[in-house]
């Protein structure tokens, strides 16, 4: 078994119904359908609470009845064959010829995100098992969110996918100040 | 790195999408669920090529415009397209009918919205969250429908049309 941790960061309202209720995996994510964790790292507070405050400016926390920054720290297991690691050169040669070949366009997420979850599942039906956890970089907030990220340095942080809910054992919420 | 096992089955995988032809592709790809508004859009009647602009301008939530909705905004209009919601809403039995009427429910009450159909009937207007939940905040939100200004670049004609559908 594996033991991963991430970070995700949202308002205190909405991190207290994810702690008592659980995440629900959202739909339209640039690599496809799932739960967005920021990998265990050094930065991953610091990535949460950028995304929340980018989400914030947003406005995506207008009706939250208590709009403070919380980042709520995800405990998952998984068997090692669960992960599914999207770095891995030859997924990214793979998506990278399936899009080039299929005129699909690139600047546009949704496609993106399609293109993604065609070829895991594509993937999936040959492996005949499921992926429950995608490990991959996604771009951090814009670095006014995060000044704490050295993307220069690093590149795109990395960050899990969950897309079964299971395999998150453990959730802790800590109250953050911006 | 992902197993040798794996590893065999992502050539074998990516051999077959390449097989494909690129109308099935596309067909595969349109298969592939849209986020909320692009579904929505779609759901309406909406030509492909504004769906798919929905689609990135929900998904890169760029624009917040949410302002210039409601004041002004011809109520029969958006009655039409509370109407067209519902419709989805009630086509699907997932947890996205279940946000969308979370949704609706909170919309409605905002925006003193009264549908014209019984179906709403399923909302308790008076439990809805002001929370509505991480899902619909932060990556299937409704309300990106009405921040985005997508609404607006249709002309009135295509519109009508595609509310009248």
């Amino acid at each position: 078994m594996r033991t991963e941790s991430g970070s995700h960061g949202t308002c205190l309202s909405f991190a207290e119904s994810i702690r008592d209720n659980g995440f629900r995996p959202g739909r339209s994510g640039i690599r496809g359908a799932g739960v967005y964790l920021w990998a265990e790292s050094a930065e991953y507070l610091a990535l949460a609470r950028g995304w929340y405050g980018f989400r914030r400016d947003k406005g995506d926390y207008k009706r939250a009845s208590d709009k403070e920054c919380a980042v709520v720290i995800a405990k998952i297991v998984a068997n090692e064959d669960e992960f599914f690691d999207l770095e891995d050169r030859e997924v990214v040669n793979h998506i990278s010829e399936l899009s080039k070949r299929k005129g699909i366009d690139t600047k546009n997420s949704n496609d993106i995100r399609k293109v993604y979850e065609i070829y895991i599942r594509a993937v999936e039906t040959k492996a005949k098992k499921e992926f429950k956890v995608l490990e991959g970089r996604v771009g951090p907030p814009p670095a006014a969110y995060c000044p704490e990220y050295p993307v220069m340095l690093l590149g795109a942080p990395f960050s899990y996918i969950i897309r079964d809910t299971a395999v998150i054992i453990n959730t802790e919420l800590v109250r953050c100040t911006i | 790195m992902n197993s040798e096992n794996t590893n065999r089955a992502m050539q074998a995988a990516f051999d077959d999408l390449l097989r494909m032809s690129d109308e099935d592709f596309m067909s595969t790809m349109h298969s592939v669920s849209d986020n909320g508004v692009a579904a929505l859009l779609e759901t309406a009647g909406f030509p492909e090529n504004r769906v798919a602009e929905a689609a990135e301008l929900s998904a890169s939530n760029e624009i917040d415009v949410v302002s210039r909705l409601v004041p002004g905004s011809d109520a029969a209009l958006i009655s039409k397209w509370f109407d067209a919601f519902v419709g989805f809403a009630q086509s699907d039995t997932s947890q996205m009918a279940e946000t969308l009427y979370e949704t609706l429910g909170t919309w409605s009450s905002e925006y003193h919205v009264s549908p014209s159909r019984g179906s709403f009937d399923r909302l308790s207007l008076t439990d809805w969250l002001p929370e509505i939940g991480d899902m619909v905040a932060q990556e299937f939100s409704l309300t990106y429908l009405f921040r985005s200004e997508t609404m607006f670049r249709f002309n009135d004609d295509e519109f009508e049309q595609c509310l009248a559908a």
